[in-house]
């Protein structure tokens, strides 16, 4: 069996441009639009399957911090930095 | 560069004991209520009398003010930081993206205490001033949070 294919992450301005992207504020009409969107049952189902998992998983609000702690530090590691781009 | 000496546990026990009014909003909240969601930032909504006695409080975490507590209230916010985070909301009256009015005292009235550590509790917002805090910068998170939320909101008995 060959080794799965090896995960590059993004360049550096590839992060800024989503993060200028995620982080825009939107008019009340777009915003509205965004949170009326008409709600498929499967995600329904998958937000509250995600929250009951996250609560077994971790059943107290303290290990719930302490998770999501250490996911963001996990995962902010293997995010470039626009500054680390500009340097090398 | 040394990683500062940062607890989490310690660092909300730091803000329950000084008495601060002080609301856990944004998306450290929602992974207490149960979303599993990543966050940077801690963001707080806190009374702009208090703004001295919380900086007090997270001093001890080497968390600097970016602005004087009298340069804060005049612009409604600033943020404590070294190499976590904690951006701080002062205004007495914020207004929603479609200009509804959200007062502190309001949402503090209605707040809900949550134990974010043994025997430490904060205060968060109602799932409904939760919804609101989420429209005050309108940004596309913002409005999957609302969709999470609501979709909470509609499994709580009537």
């Amino acid at each position: 069996m060959s080794a799965p294919p090896r995960w590059n992450p993004p360049s550096p301005e590839v992060v800024e441009r989503i993060r200028r992207f995620t982080e825009r504020r939107l008019s009340a009409e777009e915003f509205d639009a965004y949170v009326h969107a008409p709600m498929s049952e499967a995600e329904r189902r998958e937000i509250l399957e995600s929250v009951a998992w996250f609560k077994k998983r971790y059943p107290t609000p303290e290990a719930r911090l302490a998770a999501a702690r250490r996911a963001y530090k996990q995962w902010a590691q293997g995010i470039p930095r626009a500054h680390q781009s500009r340097k090398e | 560069m040394e990683p500062s000496r940062f607890e989490e546990g310690e660092f909300f026990a730091a803000i329950t004991t000084s008495a601060t009014r002080a609301i856990l909003i944004g998306r450290r909240a929602l992974i207490a209520l149960g979303f599993p969601l990543l966050t940077r930032d801690y963001d707080f909504w806190i009374h702009g009398d208090d703004i001295a006695a919380f900086n007090k409080a997270v001093a001890i975490f080497e968390l600097f003010p970016s602005r004087s507590p009298d340069e804060a209230r005049s612009a409604g916010r600033y943020f404590l930081e070294n190499d976590e985070k904690v951006d701080v909301l002062v205004a007495r009256v914020v207004f929603t993206v479609d200009r509804v009015r959200v007062a502190f005292d309001d949402v503090w009235a209605r707040r809900r205490m949550i134990e974010v550590s043994r025997g430490i509790e904060v205060a968060i917002p109602s799932l409904d001033d939760f919804i609101l805090t989420k429209r005050f910068v309108a940004r596309p998170k913002d409005a999957e949070d609302i969709r999470m939320l609501e979709t909470l909101r509609s499994q709580e008995p009537k």
